[in-house]
Formats: C-alpha cells, sequence, structure tokens
C-alpha cells in the first residue's frame, strides 16, 4: 500500500513538472506557430538548452575538480578520493553530453536561422554568460582577497578563473557570431547591474574602512571594520567590479538603444539604487545626531556612539555618485522640452521621498498617540522621535524637489502632464497602496478595540495599543486625501473622450455593392464578394447540413435574429 | 492655477498637522518617565522593565522570586533583550501581599532609522510582598525565553 502511494505521488510529481514545462512551453510559444509542430519544436529547445546548461556547469566543475587535484597532489598529505570521483563522473558524462549537444546545436543555428533568434538559444547564452561571468567575479575577488591579505595563492580559486573565463570566453564569440547587441541586451544589462554593484560594494567598503582608520586615529574608538586588510579587501571588490562594468557597460551597452530594459536598469537600477543607497546613508548620520541630542544613548561618549559615522558617509558618497552618474546618462532636463525618460524620473524619485516621508509621518503620530495614552514607567528613549524626525528631513527634500517640478511642469504643459500615462500610473498605484494599507490597519485597530472591550480592558493603555495601526490610517488618509485633490485637479482639465472613429467594415456582397461602400467610407473595408444563391436555415443543424453538402470553399454563415443565411463567397 | 489650490490648502493643512506633530514629538522625547515609588508592585514594575531596557541583567533578574531564576544565569538575558522599547501600565490590582500589575509592552529591533520593526503584546505581572518589597513570582517576558520555572 504505501509502495503504492510512493508511486502514485512520483507519477503527481512527474505531471506537475511536464505540466510545469508545458505551460512554459505555451507561454513562450508564438502566436501563429501554435500547431503541433510550433510545440514540437518548442519542447525541444526547452530540454536541449537546460541540459546543455547543465552539463556545461558539471563539466566545468568536473575540469576544476580535477586540475586542482592534479595541482595540489605533491603538497596533499591525504586525498580525498569521494571528491576525485566526483570529479572524474562529471568529466566522463559531462563532456561527451555537451559536446554531443553542442554539435548539434551547431547544425542546428547553420541549417536553421529560426534557431539563433529563438528564445531557447537566446535564454542558453545569456544564462551561461551571465553565470561564468559570476563565478568568475567570485573567484577573482576570493584569489585576489587571500592573496593581498595573507599571501596565500588558493590555486583552486585561481584554476576555477581560468576555466569558467574560458567558458565565458568562448560564449561571448559564439554570442557575437551568431547574434546581435540588441538581441543580448539582457545580458548585457545583467552583467553591467553585476559589475555595478560589486564596484558600488567595494567602493562603500574601502571608504567606510579608510574613513573608520582615519576615526579610530583621531578618537581611539575602533568604527567599522577598519584595518587595511578591510581597505584592501574592498580595494579588490572595486577593482573586479569596474573592470566588468566598463566592459559591460562603457563599451558595450552605454551606446545601445535606449529600450524599455535599457531604461529600467538605469532607472532602477542606477539612479533608484543610488538613491535608496545615499538616502540610507544621510538619514543615518542626521539620525545618529538627532539621538545623541533628543534620544537615550546607550553609549556614554560620542566617540562611541558616532562611530557609525564611516561607514553612512561612504553610503553617501557611493549612492550619491550612482545617482549623479546615471542621471548624467539619461540626459540633462531642458526646461521647455519633456520627454517620457525625464517623467519617470520625477515621479519615481517623488514616489522614493514620498515614502520615506510617509513613514516618518506615521512614526510622529504613534509618538503624539502614545502621549494621549497610558504614560510609561520603562522607556528607551526618544529615538523613535529621532526616527520620525529624520525620516521626515530625508523624505520631504527628496519628495518635494521632483513634485514641485511636476507641479511645475503640469502649470506650464497642462494637457501634456495630466494625460501621461506615467502621472496616472503614479496616482492609481497611490491610490491602490493607501487604500490597502488603511484596510489593513482598520482590521488590526478594530481587532484590538473589540477584544479589549469584551474583555473589560477598554482604556488609555488601549491607545497605546492602538497608536501604531491608527497613526497609518490617518498618514495613508492623508496621502490620499492631498493626491485626490490633485486627480480632481486633473480631471478638470482633461482632455475630452474622443468620439470612436470607424476603422473597419466588412462587406459581403457583388462588385456593385462592394465598389459603393469603398467610395463611400475612409474606413478600410473588407471585401468578400457573394459567389451564387445564399441559402437560409433555421437552426444551426441546418447550417452544419447544409455546409456539409457545400461545394465552395469559403462560406459566410450570418446569424441575426435567431435566424442564419448562408452566403458562398467567391475565392 | 485657480484649482491648484484646493490641493495646495491640503497639502498646507498636513504640514501644519505635522510640524505640531514634531513639537509633540520632541516633548514626549526630553520627558522622562513618571517615577513611581520602588515599594509598591508599580514601583518594581518600572525598575524591572527598565533594567531590561538598560541591558542591566543583574539588576532585572534580582527582582525576580529566587525560586524562578534558581537555575538560570543572568547573562543569558543579553541574547533576548530588545534593541528598545517601551512599557506602559494598564491597571494594578492589590489583595494583601498579592498584587498583578498588567502592562502593555512595545519591543524594537533594529537601529538607526531604516531598520527593523517593532511588536506590542500584553502581559500581567504576579507579584509577592516579602520583607517590605515586591518581588516578581511568575516568569515574565523576555527571562521566560530562556529561563523556566524549576530550571
Amino acid at each position: 500500500m504505501e509502495a503504492a502511494i510512493a508511486i502514485l505521488m512520483s507519477l503527481v510529481q512527474l505531471a506537475v513538472f511536464i505540466g510545469i514545462i508545458l505551460f512554459v512551453v505555451k507561454l513562450v510559444t508564438k502566436k501563429g506557430s501554435s500547431s503541433a509542430e510550433g510545440s514540437g519544436i518548442s519542447i525541444r529547445r526547452f530540454f536541449q538548452y537546460s541540459i546543455m546548461l547543465v552539463v556545461l556547469v558539471i563539466a566545468s566543475f568536473g575540469v576544476i575538480g580535477i586540475i586542482d587535484a592534479v595541482a595540489s597532489s605533491g603538497s596533499t598529505m591525504a586525498r580525498d578520493t569521494s571528491a576525485i570521483a566526483r570529479s572524474i563522473s562529471f568529466l566522463i558524462v559531462g563532456i561527451p553530453v555537451f559536446a554531443g549537444l553542442a554539435l548539434y546545436t551547431r547544425r542546428l543555428l547553420k541549417s536553421m536561422p529560426t534557431e539563433r533568434r529563438s528564445i531557447g538559444w537566446l535564454g542558453y547564452l545569456t544564462f551561461a554568460l551571465i553565470g561564468s561571468l559570476i563565478f568568475v567575479m567570485s573567484f577573482s575577488v576570493a584569489f585576489l582577497g587571500e592573496l593581498l591579505t595573507d599571501g596565500d595563492f588558493e590555486t583552486m580559486s585561481f584554476i576555477a578563473i581560468l576555466v569558467w573565463g574560458g567558458v565565458w570566453l568562448a560564449h561571448w564569440l559564439i554570442a557575437a557570431r551568431t547574434t546581435d547587441e540588441n538581441q543580448m541586451q539582457l545580458h548585457l544589462l545583467a552583467g553591467s547591474t553585476a559589475g555595478l554593484v560589486t564596484l558600488a560594494i567595494g567602493a562603500g567598503v574601502a571608504i567606510a574602512a579608510a574613513f573608520g582608520e582615519l576615526y579610530d586615529a583621531a578618537f581611539s574608538v575602533t568604527a567599522v571594520d577598519s584595518g587595511v586588510d578591510a581597505i584592501a579587501r574592498g580595494a579588490v571588490l572595486f577593482v573586479v567590479g569596474a573592470i566588468v562594468w566598463f566592459f559591460y557597460w562603457i563599451v558595450h551597452t552605454r551606446g545601445t538603444a535606449r529600450s524599455m530594459l535599457w531604461l529600467a536598469y538605469v532607472l532602477l537600477i542606477g539612479v533608484l539604487g543610488g538613491v535608496i543607497t545615499a538616502v540610507v546613508g544621510a538619514g543615518t548620520l542626521l539620525f545618529g545626531v538627532l539621538d545623541w541630542l533628543i534620544g537615550d544613548v546607550d553609549s556614554t561618549t560620542a566617540s562611541v556612539h558616532f562611530a557609525f559615522i564611516p561607514g553612512a558617509t561612504a553610503a553617501l558618497i557611493v549612492g550619491a555618485s550612482s545617482w549623479g552618474y546615471h542621471r548624467i546618462v539619461l540626459g540633462g532636463r531642458t526646461s521647455e522640452d519633456r520627454t517620457e525618460v525625464e517623467r519617470v524620473y520625477d515621479y519615481l524619485l517623488s514616489g522614493a521621498g514620498l515614502l520615506v516621508a510617509a513613514g516618518g509621518f506615521a512614526t510622529l503620530i504613534t509618538v503624539g498617540l502614545d502621549a494621549l495614552g497610558s504614560q510609561p514607567i520603562a522607556d528607551s528613549g526618544g529615538s523613535v522621535s529621532a526616527v520620525a524626525i529624520t525620516l521626515l528631513i530625508v523624505g520631504i527634500p527628496l519628495w518635494w524637489r521632483h513634485w514641485s517640478a511636476i507641479r511645475r511642469f503640469r502649470a506650464t504643459q497642462p494637457q501634456e502632464e495630466v494625460s501621461s500615462i506615467t502621472r496616472r500610473i503614479y496616482l492609481f498605484v497611490l491610490f491602490g497602496v493607501t487604500g490597502l494599507v488603511a484596510v489593513i490597519s482598520l482590521l488590526i485597530l478594530v481587532f484590538i478595540v473589540v477584544e479589549d472591550l469584551l474583555e473589560g480592558d477598554l482604556g488609555a493603555a488601549t491607545i497605546n495599543t492602538i497608536a501604531v495601526p491608527l497613526s497609518l490610517i490617518v498618514t495613508a488618509g492623508a496621502v490620499a486625501w492631498y493626491h485626490f485633490a490633485v486627480f480632481r485637479e486633473d480631471r478638470s482639465i482633461a482632455p475630452q473622450a474622443e468620439l470612436p472613429v470607424l476603422r473597419e467594415v466588412v462587406v459581403i456582397g457583388n462588385n456593385e455593392d462592394i465598389a459603393v461602400v469603398k467610395d463611400g467610407t475612409t474606413a478600410h473595408v473588407h471585401v468578400f464578394r457573394v459567389d451564387g444563391e445564399s441559402a437560409e436555415a433555421e437552426t444551426l443543424d441546418e447550417v452544419l447540413s447544409a455546409l456539409d453538402t457545400e461545394t465552395h470553399s469559403r462560406v459566410a454563415v450570418v446569424a441575426e435574429d435567431g435566424r442564419y443565411r448562408l452566403l458562398p463567397l467567391d475565392d | 492655477m485657480k484649482m491648484d489650490r484646493h490641493s495646495s490648502i491640503v497639502l498646507v493643512v498636513i504640514a501644519s498637522v505635522a510640524v505640531v506633530l514634531i513639537g509633540v514629538a520632541i516633548v514626549v522625547a526630553i520627558q522622562p518617565p513618571q517615577e513611581f515609588d520602588p515599594g509598591t508592585p508599580e514601583g518594581t514594575a518600572q525598575a524591572y522593565y527598565q533594567a531590561i531596557l538598560d541591558g542591566d541583567e543583574e539588576l532585572a533578574i534580582s527582582y525576580l522570586d529566587e525560586d524562578l531564576t534558581a537555575n538560570c544565569s543572568a547573562h543569558e538575558l543579553r541574547y533576548f533583550t530588545p534593541d528598545g522599547g517601551r512599557v506602559v501600565i494598564d491597571k494594578t490590582e492589590v489583595d494583601g501581599d498579592e498584587a498583578s500589575v498588567d502592562v502593555v509592552i512595545t519591543e524594537t529591533w533594529g537601529e538607526g532609522p531604516f531598520g527593523g520593526g517593532s511588536n506590542t503584546f500584553d502581559e500581567t505581572l504576579i507579584m509577592t510582598r516579602s520583607n517590605d518589597a515586591w518581588k516578581i513570582t511568575r516568569m515574565p517576558w523576555p527571562v521566560e525565553m530562556f529561563c523556566h520555572e524549576g530550571g
């Protein structure tokens, strides 16, 4: 019985797995190729390129393992036989399978031009290139880090860099021959992201460590993870990231077409990522000062309390640099022409600032409600007030800087600004989010009040308990109230909805009818010439019976008021 | 534009409320908590929770009955204390040498303006008077997380 259940569960898992594959195939199969042949090709590509990717990874690790075992055989006191056996098995299975699939793929690419443009092939190249790039970067950082800090030459890391570097180079050359940069833009942008994130983290770590050394020297307090080793680790990350970013972004991607993907990378990764990092750094600095002034800090001396300064300053510098650079990449703002890209930029940063400021506003209301409720008998200090004020000071200028620019353009170019899709998405996302927050918070608030009421505990302490959900409701309400006022003003100047315009006419008739209609309308006319006498039918069964005996190759069936007319058409 | 005045008025109202709240926040921040007589159940609760929030493990454990913490180490408390918090009294009931204090605890974790969150919950401290001092006789938060009655 248990064996039967186990078999049944395995079959269910297999059915789910096959179902997922078929779903994916259905998604990627283009319209018009929904025939059995099209689906078959898609399934073939899915398995072919998936298996090829997996055996590529297996074979690469097998090569690395064997080379490492040979290279370190002279210095190893005890062999790890299972690791060697694993590497050998990876080689024995992986290399022949990969070679076979690679030759088969090569033949397909030559004989089927559509194969080069297929999602399967482009997906394989993208995953192989990005995967090998990440391996090269990871092992490079590990290798150089050990070399610079401890003077150790990590053989395994070095071998891995060579093997994965070779995999990356081979696939880069193949991609250059079989695709173009537009087809591989996703890969180029992913590589740019990997490089940018790595160099940003490296710069942050190195700057924080360097500033930490200065802080330690000035105040004799160990700030962040400082020291030469930390600076070296940061520098390694920065150099590896910079090389990858320069190759991918500066050389290969910056000058390519400004597609949606390209703009999404610049706006979301470069600009928004930089803004978030800078805001966190600035906010941490400001919070530290406010907490010192009005909070109840644990540390007894200012030098200990302000030990966060190096790290926070590093985040501010790195974030602001990324933000500034990618702003320049987007292009300068002109006072007259406003592109949709600039509009997205303004709404994106306005939204980020609004989110931070709303957090501060909600925290302020919580503090106010706590003051109305029961007085505390124990409190960790005014840090909550410091958090609220920090979020407001950081969020409001960011929000206002971009929202005031939006208001200016709305005043000078009302129709363009009000009718833009970006503005509508921004407003409706705001309404949706504030509505969701309000509903959930109201649920929690009512639950707490009813519970205290039923237990007979309704009192001043209830206010403390409902402070957070109530503050979220009030904040969501304030944000929605203001933006609804904006929305109402937009509607007053929005262009009137256009009346429907006739675009297409279908004519089924003789030549004279068709000629009259074509002359009498500017819409596109679809013509079907009637060839022979029409027939009438009362029911669908009669229609089907008539079609069975029909001799024309095309027939139009017109249904109206429960009756059917069959019109034979000219081929 | 004339219609823009409505949204501007709404913005001014919200900004005014925020300014008032900032003033309230600063006043609240610099006000110390109300001091209770240490010889009362409220004073004992206050001393215990303030010791927790201040990270003074030995002092916090000293307010518990010895039978509760006979086999527990005060130093373990450091792993269970929040980064910050706030405790308010809901009600107190005294019956001879027995007392119960209902409190609402808000613990916060994470440092800085962008880290962590908070959690609010109720608790009842059960105390017994012994030698003119009140001792907590039922395992309270957060000691209950690592110390069990009887060890």
